[in-house]
């Protein structure tokens, strides 16, 4: 075509744009997530932008900002307004445990202000089918013959997984070593599968599959109740660890100053939109416990009760970031 | 024949006219995304997933299939034309790939990218339909310490990708690794080499590096020529298509790198990346006429293209039938089969045939698609690079700052390019290639962790690496490869001892 | 002894000096042991290696005659500077102001870096790119890219 034609083309364009412009811009609802599109994380923040968009027609929208493990997504939510229209979706570790282990983090517990507990999901410790044990117990006491197959795998250094197996560890008197795998995901479960390492400790919601098709066996899960994917799987306290709960939330939060009424409103909205059987039927079966109606200055108290506990099991085992 | 019939269900379920255009439009979008250079598949599926959550689940995979291969083939796409590898499989292909393009051989190299990706394709399905369960098995023989051998096959083999001085191309693929090596340590957590800067925490982004490396690197070289000679593409543009003589010659190269392609998918993380350089060097190997490798050979396009389509299709494999995601993409096609109620594993064969064979039978389809639609573009294409590169190079500037920013939404990455892209230069200057670099950023880290993670599970026993079959038999060709890499070289200084 | 080529000569002063950074700069990280290699095990290790390539190099340059294919051509200093001085501006810019202000600053600039720079052709072509950017990124791929500044 002829240049003629491609400028006024152009042209429209550019002014389409201009016009846009504004519209875009009071309508900027943002939900930060500090992982890469596609991550369980990422994928739940979806279904939260969509509730709220529902709510009351307001456009909400997901932005990736992965790097550095998560830590980007903190850095995002501190640059924004607090009046509601900027939120994060981060995992509760991120605000308890990774203060204690990383010695650079640049935000803390006070810089946000948490919104809703949208889902949880326990930790699993796995054994593979090629260990010649059942029960949790059975597997210690394999364990002890043998210091050698006393490893067990996580999806980072450093994570709720990693540290709740070292607490299991203690607490069964068997010391366990940990082989992390960045970023977890498929060589864990292959290696945990093919039964290069032994044992793993990570999400539920990874190993529902081979639970089920009994490639591995889920020994137990950290919850207080028992996963609800997992009616048959003991929890550590069942078993006599009365200590050893953990979960893992996916949070929703917002920056720290945000008026409280601004926080129950929202709060209020994710409720009610979690109430609906199909997306809670669909959030369930990945793996997660949906929540969402706890209050938010409970979530609060109980992330900074957390931050607690993981704070005086990193002093007490004198964990550092070197090996 | 079991597998017929399975077959005949799943054309059955992919012939309908639904499907057909879900399978069309992935395809295309696939291709758009792989064209742009910096855009990865993975944000552009992310934001077609919730509109996925309302449609029929066999039409949402065979989109999202779609969009996955067709990624693929568009990042050779620029690859060739520009320089610009847009997946790290890619890389492999810009090398030779982009020298036949400046020799106006830009329609063959697509061409032959194009044939050879659909003919790896059906190929590649075809395994996956007969075989998908035995396959799956290899992946679990694989464990840390295979990972690591497998891995450093692959950095021997990265030196036999240079084309110029070994010494020099081992020293690249040092540097390349020292590189990778600048990230948040696996195993302990320490930041090393990161000098307090939080987006290195996770490493050098490939696509920054490659894109200032290759991409910009080669534009400032570019404009270092005078005028007349950087419309080098534009002068002889022979034909579109390829001759008798690059069909005879690409042809073997094709069905070796099929057969790379086709093993190395299944194993989850790396597969495509290896299986296109092994082909590389497979191929470099294999002629009688390996200087031209680097030069414009046309084996050095066809076997790497080949190798990474084969790929693509067997890297279905561990999440169909185990229900374990390769890459990031297959994660999120996994996520949509959970939501929509689905379960990936050993069961979805049986309990979902439908969904199962039809996804296979699109597959085949979703390739003869890409080659039909992106055959005709290849014209396009080249007249696009006949524009006077004044025009040009902005454009592709623009397009890859763009590009690089919706990579993490955060600038760093373009500062990144804009660092590499002076590195590039110089290493243009230097007569250092920066393939081998690359690779070695890419399997660096893969092959530091698995090899720490195999001592800490062999607690401390290097021996292990070589007593376990399949990584002992690894490192021996490894081995034997450095040798063959290092003989010419050696031979070339005894000659000039005793010949004078 | 003379440097018989430029290009190898130079290029082993890189490697043995990006070796020895890298390898002096692990020495901050645990070496570990052989058994269980810490954080700065490889890179100690493939610095070193680095370095002692780079030498290979270094001997290998040198010789009697300098060999003209051999040797640097100086750069044109203008297209790296203004390419990469573009793409800096440009990551500068795109957070700051958006991109319907970066895209034409940084076209226009990146085509200075041709000495066939025309102002009208690298207005026309910032107009077309830009919106042209908009309409497949922003309107067609719906991706989060900064439109419009956020500084004022």
């Amino acid at each position: 075509m002829k240049m003629k034609h491609v400028f006024t083309l152009a042209g429209a364009v550019m002014a389409t744009a201009l016009w846009m412009l504004p519209g875009v811009a009071s309508a900027q609802n943002r939900i930060f997530v500090g992982t890469v599109a596609g991550s369980d994380l990422d994928g739940l923040a979806r279904r939260v932008a969509e509730v709220l968009a529902a709510s009351d027609g307001s456009r909400w929208i997901v932005e990736n900002r992965p790097g550095s493990g998560g830590a980007l997504g903190f850095d995002a939510l501190k640059g924004a307004a607090p009046d509601g229209t900027t939120l994060l979706m981060a995992p509760s570790g991120a605000l308890t445990l990774a203060p204690h282990t990383r010695p650079n983090l640049k935000y803390s517990l006070a810089d946000v202000a948490p919104v809703s507990r949208v889902a949880a999901f326990d930790v699993a410790y796995v054994a593979s089918a090629k260990v010649p044990a059942t029960t949790l117990k059975a597997y210690f006491d394999w364990v002890k013959q043998d210091k050698s197959r006393a490893i067990f795998a996580t999806p980072q250094f450093g994570g709720i997984p990693h540290m709740f197996g070292i607490k299991l560890g203690r607490a069964a008197g068997v010391p366990l070593d940990n082989a992390p795998y960045r970023g977890g995901g498929s060589q864990l479960i292959t290696d945990v599968v093919g039964g290069h390492v032994l044992a793993a400790s990570s999400g539920v919601a990874e190993w529902l599959r081979e639970h089920q098709a009994g490639t591995v066996r889920i020994l137990a899960t950290s919850g207080t109740k028992r996963a609800p994917q997992l009616p048959d799987v003991p929890t550590f306290q069942e078993l006599g660890y009365k200590d050893l709960t953990a979960s893992i939330a996916y949070l929703l939060l917002a920056p720290a100053s945000t008026p409280k009424a601004t926080i129950d409103t929202i709060s209020a909205r994710v409720a009610k939109g979690l109430t609906d059987p199909k997306l809670r039927e669909s959030i369930t079966s990945q793996g997660f416990v949906v929540d969402g109606t706890t209050a938010p200055s409970t979530v609060a108290t109980d992330l900074r009760a957390e931050h607690k506990l993981w704070g005086d099991l990193i002093k007490d085992t004198g964990f550092k970031m070197t090996q | 024949m079991d597998l017929i019939s399975n077959l005949n269900t799943g054309f059955g379920v992919a012939l309908s006219l639904q499907n057909l255009a879900f399978a069309l439009g992935g395809v295309f979008i696939g291709t758009l995304i792989g064209v742009l250079p910096g855009l990865g598949p993975v944000p552009a599926i992310a934001m077609l997933l919730p509109s996925i959550y309302t449609l029929d689940p066999t039409a949402a995979l065979i989109m999202l299939a779609g969009v996955y291969y067709g990624a693929q083939y568009g990042g050779s796409t620029t690859a060739i034309l520009i320089n610009l590898p847009g997946e790290s499989s890619s890389v492999v292909t810009a090398i030779d790939g982009y020298q036949m393009a400046r020799q106006g051989r830009a329609g063959p190299a697509l061409a032959v990218a194009g044939l050879g990706s659909f003919f790896a394709g059906c190929v590649g399905t075809l395994v996956l339909a007969a075989f998908a369960p035995a396959l799956a098995g290899i992946a679990f023989a694989f464990g840390p310490a295979e990972y690591a051998a497998l891995m450093l096959v692959g950095i021997i083999g990265a030196v036999v990708l240079a084309s110029g001085s070994v010494l020099k191309a081992i020293g690249m693929v040092l540097l390349g690794l020292l590189l990778g090596m600048i990230n948040t340590d696996a195993l302990s957590g320490v930041e090393r080499f990161t000098f307090d800067i939080p987006e290195l925490n996770d490493g050098l982004g490939f696509v920054a590096v490659a894109m200032g490396l290759f991409g910009f690197g080669e534009i400032i070289g570019n404009l270092n020529l005078p005028a007349q000679s950087r419309e080098v593409f534009t002068r002889e543009v022979k034909n579109l298509w390829p001759s008798k003589d690059d069909f005879r010659q690409a042809m073997p190269a094709v069905l070796r790198g099929t057969a790379l392609g086709a093993v190395l998918g299944v194993l989850p993380g790396g597969g495509a990346i290896l299986a296109s350089f092994a082909a590389y060097a497979l191929e470099k190997r294999v002629s009688s006429t390996p200087e031209r490798f680097g030069k414009g050979a046309i084996q050095g396009v066809a076997g790497p293209e080949s190798a990474n389509n084969a790929a693509a299709q067997t890297s279905f494999i561990p999440m169909l039938t185990l229900g374990i995601p390769p890459n990031p993409v297959m994660a999120l096609m996994i996520g949509a089969m959970v939501v929509m109620g689905i379960t990936p594993g050993p069961k979805v064969m049986t309990e979902n045939p439908q969904l199962f064979w039809g996804l296979i039978a699109s597959m085949w389809i979703g390739n003869l698609m890409l080659i039909i639609l992106n055959l005709p573009f290849i014209g396009i294409w080249v007249r696009l690079l006949t524009v006077p590169y004044r025009f040009l190079f902005p454009a592709i500037v623009c397009f890859c700052v763009i590009g690089l920013y919706t990579l993490s939404n955060n600038n760093f990455d373009i500062y990144l390019a804009g660092v590499f892209a002076a590195i590039g230069f110089a290493f243009i200057k230097l007569r250092c290639e920066a393939g081998p670099l690359l690779l070695g950023m890419v399997l660096g880290p893969m092959l530091e962790e698995n090899l720490r993670r195999t001592l800490l599970v062999a607690r401390g026993d290097w021996s292990v690496i070589i007593t376990r079959p399949i990584s002992g038999t690894l490192v021996v060709l490894a081995a034997l490869m450095l040798v063959a890499a290092l003989l010419p070289s050696v031979r070339q200084r005894r000659d000039r001892a005793f010949g004078g | 002894m003379r440097i018989k080529s430029q290009v190898d000569f130079w290029s082993a002063i890189v490697f043995t000096v990006v070796g020895l950074a890298f390898a002096m700069g692990a020495t901050n990280y645990g070496m570990g042991t052989s058994a269980r290699p810490g954080p700065g095990y490889f890179p100690i290790i493939l610095g070193v290696l680095l370095a002692v390539v780079g030498l290979f190099v270094l001997f290998g340059s040198l010789g009697q005659e300098p060999l003209e294919d051999e040797r640097i051509v100086s750069p044109v200093w203008r297209p790296l500077l203004v390419v990469v001085g573009s793409v800096f501006v440009a990551g500068f810019l795109l957070p700051r102001v958006g991109m319907l202000i970066t895209l034409p600053v940084v076209i226009v600039l990146t085509a200075l870096a041709s000495s066939e720079f025309r102002w009208r052709e690298a207005l026309s072509l910032a107009l077309v790119l830009t919106a042209g950017s908009w309409l497949v990124f922003v309107f067609g791929l719906k991706l989060r890219i900064p439109v419009m500044p956020t500084v004022f």
